[in-house]
């Protein structure tokens, strides 16, 4: 596995993404048909569910589907009843298994990882001029055979999502500047939301984090007996206290808890994915089963989804959880696997009865490394909101050798920009001042007033202080240590002392709320055209409270408290931020596009992310005989995992994963 | 007698009390609180307004004087109730039901394994020193002493996986997972429970041992063996009788703390082998500052503690004579 064997597989990837750009029209190669397509269908079943109808525990497969069942094309071909997919989570962070179960938001991201498809509602629509928001929800029924309908969205609106004690401020995702919206119920299935102004990305978000996290508060028939505005009051208070709770909202949120995107506690939790909570997490494992009640087909009728069982595994650390794959307990782990174990997976793939697959993130760079524009030393702040220093230190960094001592040779040098089969990507600037050229360099460095040096040759600054630029980052991304002790190594070869500290995250936290972060580094993900529009983090100071953009979060402070607090952006900071607005209340596909293009081009040209290596792989762990999985495809959280490759359509050829044991 | 056991239960309340404290306040020392671990760790930055991060303040209570908090939590907990863990939005009564039962099914184990092993290898290395025997168990136990126990389980976790077709922690191989309790998972269950056993109870094995060999050393040159020898006992009940009784002294003593340390000080060894006990529990709790869950752990270890010193003593009354209250 050399390098070059890898850019050769790079470059297929390119062509399967353009050629799923190209066809991105037909429904097929986005694992979506409509409707329509079942309209005469004969349904069958797995046989387990069978059994269970022949013995009168379940009504037939006929009454339990919907009228009209989403029919899905499978990826390569018909998939066959069984088997148990195994995955491991580390430290109980479920997200790391929850594309293994669905998620199911409200709207999804169809296979070529970036069109927005229906879901949960069968379409969507802008009406009074992009101020008003229609979802018409899909007639289907959840694992309890209830019907999903208006009434359930009336109630997480109403109830849940504007009720103070359970929702101390309303999902700040259907907030438009500030502004909550009003919410109808227009028929059964039918709701709408209506702003001053369009909201346009909330398609995007609906189809993301929070579109799956809202279907825990749908499942209104269940939640009523938790929720004091419908249960009688002493009845209420009894199962309060018969649970161990204190008040009804700690009873409430405990009974609509979705840690995986999906009931994780109580297995009686009414749910619309393909699979449901059979035995919650106790001591290390929870297993999920076939929801009996799922509203999809294959295009033969075969109800879905084929896969019989989840069974997941609590580690308390990676490295137990990678002694386990490479032990063949695992055929599904792919969102959070350590490239630098990939000869380890390799190794024990034979013996381990899985595959070792390479798929690509949502990360333009493995990191973007970040000078405060705001930094509190006047001397610093006037060298980082300088082009040519900025330039020079792009071109100190050897990015070929951080490749090839962090990632195995893999990578290739990239700023922060798009991922490759984004609308957005330009090569152009994906490469600009990524060559690695200390005599350039030093001549910019030079060029801006450094050409001093100490005895030492590091270079003084104008007020005659030896020039040191200090880093800080979390200590648990080990990829930032091992870049930023290359850092120090390059960066003293043109004459700057560069200090990194790792510490804890909450520090890092503390650093960036009060503006002492002098240079920042982090993951640069979310560069994917489902994230870009509506959480460029790292090319629009736009997230105070809860990102990490080190370059610019005294303007992001500033913009999230209305000037309250940070300081005010001004000349490109200010372009960025205004045309990042304007994408928020911009419905139009095509000036979506312009906007998208000039935040980017105003990127390239400030350099206020300088990005190390682009296209690293993750190592994506699946069983041998997994199929209607991707060769190569796309995993990060842009995708909640891979959720976009439905997980429903999945199966193991002869019914069971091969390295099963026992 | 009497008077003795109600002081040191008085004392006892005494420092519970004082422990619940310290405990509570020492999590909150590092920055922030809950809610900024909660933010910082959210998925990927999804956005969080600074409303939200308030009100999830004021839903937890993080908003009011640390003193006000620990009141209501004590007052809770002396009624039964060990409040609610932020993180995982449950009960801590639930967690710790769920967790407990399978520590105590570890560390009670380990801990007679300890004793059983290493009291009577003890007593054999002394009374047979410098032989071939005391030579071997000195060498293994300065292995088991050095070697973290952590090591010996991944070392262990590698040789059973690669060579024996064992599974990577956890308590039950993968075809018993969920399968329904049967003689078979009972057996699969102790099987990889005896390798925690030892891995957990080999340093301390190892230092009992020593201890004991060392003490009944000192012990068999006194004068008072001399005489009984003398008088015509046998050698094997003298030696039972009088020197072993004193020389258990320095081991009796610390069975106090071999309670907690069995339970909270096997976190890594714990986390290594992938077992859900209370441990990593607390690990997490700690780093993540949920407070209620982190302290009422900590205040059950100490209460564990204080009954374990205590039981100790009355142990110490029990086999040493010259003891009196």
């Amino acid at each position: 596995m050399t390098d070059s064997v890898f850019r050769g597989s790079r470059r297929k990837f390119l062509q399967v993404s353009a050629a799923a750009a190209a066809s991105a029209a037909s429904g097929a190669t986005l694992g979506f048909v409509g409707p329509a397509a079942a309209q005469g269908m004969k349904y069958s079943e797995a046989p387990e569910l069978a059994e269970l109808v022949a013995a009168g525990q379940l009504p037939p497969v006929e009454e339990r589907l919907p009228a009209e069942p989403v029919v899905v094309e499978p990826m390569n071909e018909i998939g066959e009843y069984g088997g148990t997919i195994r995955t491991g989570i580390i430290q109980n962070r479920g997200f790391q298994a929850r594309s293994s179960w669905g998620p199911e938001p409200i709207l999804r991201i169809a296979r070529d990882s970036s069109t927005i498809i229906p879901n949960l509602a069968e379409s969507w629509e802008y009406t009074n001029g992009g101020k008003t928001f229609v979802l018409h929800i899909r007639p289907i029924r959840f694992s309890d055979g209830a019907p999903l309908n208006a009434a359930c969205f009336d109630f997480w609106w109403n109830h849940v999502n504007l009720k103070t004690a359970l929702t101390p401020s309303p999902l700040s995702q259907f907030v438009v500047a500030g502004e909550v919206p009003e919410f109808e119920v227009v028929d059964d299935y039918t709701v709408q939301w209506t702003w001053s102004k369009p909201h346009a990305n909330l398609p995007g978000l609906l189809a993301h984090w929070v579109g799956a996290q809202i279907p825990r508060w749908l499942p209104r028939h269940y939640l009523e007996q938790y929720h004091e505005d419908f249960a009688a009051a002493d009845a209420l208070a009894a199962k309060v206290d018969e649970e161990g709770f204190s008040t009804w909202d700690e009873l409430f949120n405990n009974h609509s808890a979705a840690q995986y995107m999906m009931p994780f506690q109580h297995p009686e939790q009414p749910t619309l994915l393909p699979f449901r909570l059979r035995d919650p997490m106790e001591l290390n494992t929870l297993v999920a089963e076939r929801n009996p009640w799922y509203w999809k087909v294959d295009p033969e009728g075969q109800q879905l989804p084929y896969i019989g069982e989840i069974v997941v595994t609590n580690f308390e650390s990676g490295d137990v959880r990678d002694a386990a794959i490479a032990a063949g307990q695992m055929n599904w782990v792919n969102t959070d696997t350590t490239f630098t174990n990939l000869p380890l997976y390799r190794e024990n793939a034979e013996r381990g009865n899985y595959e070792a697959r390479l798929w690509l993130t949502s990360r333009g760079a493995e990191h973007t490394i970040m000078l405060n524009h705001e930094v509190k030393d006047p001397v610093l702040k006037a060298l980082f909101n300088d082009i040519r220093f900025k330039r020079a230190v792009s071109h100190a960094i050897d990015r070929q050798l951080i490749a090839d001592v962090v990632y195995l040779g893999f990578g290739v040098p990239s700023q922060v920009q798009m991922i490759p089969g984004s609308a957005w990507r330009n090569e152009d600037w994906v490469k600009k001042d990524t060559a690695y050229d200390p005599d350039t360099a030093n001549a910019l460095l030079d060029e801006v007033g450094l050409s001093e040096r100490d005895g030492n040759g590091i270079r003084l600054r104008p007020d005659g202080a030896p020039l040191v630029m200090n880093m800080d980052f979390p200590v648990d991304d080990p990829g930032s240590t091992q870049v930023g002790e290359l850092l120090i190594e390059l960066m003293r070869e043109v004459g700057i002392t560069f200090n990194i500290r790792p510490i804890a995250r909450e520090q890092v936290r503390t650093l960036l709320d009060n503006n002492d972060m002098e240079v920042g580094i982090w993951i640069a993900d979310k560069c994917s055209d489902t994230m870009f529009p509506h959480s460029p983090e790292w090319h629009v100071p736009m997230n105070a409270s809860g990102g990490w953009n080190a370059w610019g979060a005294a303007y992001a402070w500033w913009r999230e408290t209305d000037g309250e607090k940070g300081i005010e952006p001004t000349g490109d900071v200010a372009k960025v931020i205004a045309l990042f607005e304007e994408m928020q209340v911009t419905v139009d596909e095509d000036r979506r596009h312009e906007i998208g293009t000039e935040i980017l081009r105003l990127n390239a040209e400030n350099l206020w992310n300088i990005g190390d290596v682009g296209e690293v792989p993750i190592p994506v762990i699946l069983g041998t005989n997994f199929r209607n999985y991707p060769e190569q495809g796309f995993t990060s959280y842009d995708w909640l995992g891979n959720y976009q490759y439905q997980i429903e359509q999945t199966y193991f050829e002869g019914g069971e994963w091969v390295g099963e044991q026992g | 007698m009497g008077s003795y056991i109600v002081r040191r239960v008085l004392q006892m309340i005494l420092v519970v009390f004082i422990i619940s404290m310290v405990a509570f306040f020492v999590i909150q020392l590092p920055p922030g609180d809950f809610v900024t671990s909660y933010v910082s760790s959210i998925a990927a930055g999804d956005r969080i307004t600074q409303d939200a991060i308030l009100a999830l303040r004021q839903q937890f209570g993080l908003d009011e004087p640390l003193l006000m908090q620990y009141f209501r939590w004590i007052t809770n907990v002396l009624q039964g109730n060990f409040g609610l863990s932020f993180q995982l939005q449950r009960t801590v009564g639930d967690l710790l039901a769920e967790r407990l039962p399978l520590t105590l099914a570890i560390t009670i184990p380990t801990t007679i394994f300890v004793y059983a092993v290493a009291i009577p290898i003890g007593i054999y290395s002394a009374v047979k020193q410098y032989s071939v025997g005391d030579y071997l168990f000195t060498f293994v136990g300065f292995i088991g002493l050095a070697i973290p126990n952590f090591l010996l389980g991944i070392v262990l976790i590698y040789l059973s996986t690669r060579y024996f077709g064992g599974n990577v922690g956890g308590l039950f191989s993968p075809e018993f997972e969920n399968a329904p309790w049967s003689v078979a998972r009972v057996l699969d269950m102790s099987r990889n429970m005896a390798l925690a056993i030892i891995i957990i109870g080999t340093s301390g094995t190892a230092a009992t041992m020593r201890v004991m060999r060392g003490m009944l050393l000192d012990e068999l040159s006194q004068a008072y063996v001399e005489t009984a020898r003398a008088k015509g006992l046998s050698e094997w009940r003298l030696i039972m009788k009088y020197p072993v009784r004193v020389a258990v002294s320095p081991v009796l003593s610390t069975v106090g703390f071999t309670l907690p340390a069995m339970i909270s000080g096997t976190e890594i060894t714990a986390t290594v082998l992938n077992l859900p006990t209370t441990g990593p529990l607390l690990l997490n709790a700690v780093k993540s500052q949920d407070m209620f869950l982190a302290a009422s752990i900590i205040l059950i270890l100490s209460v564990l503690t204080v009954i374990g010193t205590f039981i100790s003593d009355l142990l110490l009354v029990w086999a040493d004579p010259r003891i009196r209250l």
